[in-house]
């Protein structure tokens, strides 16, 4: 796939247990997703490390809100 | 006869679709297109999804390709020994129609960032103005005589139209205007005719 050449994607996962998802919408730079204790997840171009078993509902949420994330790994 | 000068069926009438991508984003492989209809988005929907239509417009699209030219001229006679194109601007142009975070964002320039709803919190996008020219692939695609459909296609484009929004009570809906321009080499500029569907 082609992402912005600016951010290249990180395309391997550190742990085999995660996925690399990444913002592909061309006008959505990032996706911030709340997280419990007040922390968040930012999603972007570059692609971000997420527990597999996240990912779908992830890329779901991002839907909702019109953006586009994909599993790139 | 004159008739047999011309076909009239040649003669085409019908809208464009544009779509866009993040920079430098190939087309999709063209084995996929469906001659059948030229507007499926099936084409365009590959995993992932790399490409986002532009959506609804006032009056369609515009293309266009204004070329500044140079006369080569000599003393010895009137008319021009040649003719240069110094500079040429290949665009796409039209009125956004879809008042939503994506349109607000190709057609102010501007970076976004979604931030998702919680049970606290509603989501949200934040958009945000850049001097910084954002590039884009930009594809149009349309009926052709042939009826097997066309592509428009750049790797590089921007979109830096001025933007005048009217806000009306009842008098018509809100528009943003942009115009894309490509910012590639005039060779990476490329028009798809298909002329046959597949051989069976």
């Amino acid at each position: 796939m082609t992402l912005d050449p600016m951010s290249s994607p990180d395309t391997e996962p550190d742990d085999p247990s995660t996925v690399v998802v990444a913002v592909v919408s061309p006008w959505c730079t990032s996706v911030i997703f709340p997280l419990s204790g007040g922390d968040t997840l930012t999603i972007t171009r570059k692609g971000v490390d997420v527990p597999t078993e996240d990912a779908d509902a992830l890329i779901q949420t991002a839907a909702e809100h019109g953006v586009t994330l994909a599993k790139v790994s | 006869m004159i008739g047999d000068l011309y076909n009239a069926d040649n003669v085409v009438v019908g809208q464009a679709a544009v779509l866009f991508a993040v920079d430098k984003t190939p087309l999709p492989d063209l084995s996929t297109w469906n001659t059948a209809d030229p507007f499926d988005l099936t084409f365009w929907t590959g995993t992932p999804q790399l490409w986002t239509p532009c959506g609804a417009t006032d009056q369609g699209w515009q293309a266009g390709a204004d070329k500044s030219t140079q006369s080569i001229s000599i003393e010895e006679q009137s008319t021009p020994v040649g003719t240069t194109i110094t500079s040429q601007s290949v665009s796409l142009a039209g009125s956004l129609s879809e008042d939503i975070s994506k349109t607000l964002a190709l057609a102010l320039n501007a970076t976004l960032v979604a931030t998702a709803a919680t049970t606290s919190e509603p989501g949200f996008d934040t958009l945000t103005l850049t001097d910084e020219p954002i590039r884009y692939a930009v594809a149009a695609i349309m009926q052709n005589a042939e009826g097997f459909g066309r592509i428009i296609y750049a790797p590089s484009w921007t979109q830096l139209n001025n933007a005048s929004v009217s806000f009306r009570r009842a008098t018509d809906k809100r528009m943003y205007p942009v115009q894309f321009e490509t910012v590639c080499k005039t060779s990476d500029i490329q028009i798809i005719n298909f002329t046959a569907a597949k051989t069976t």
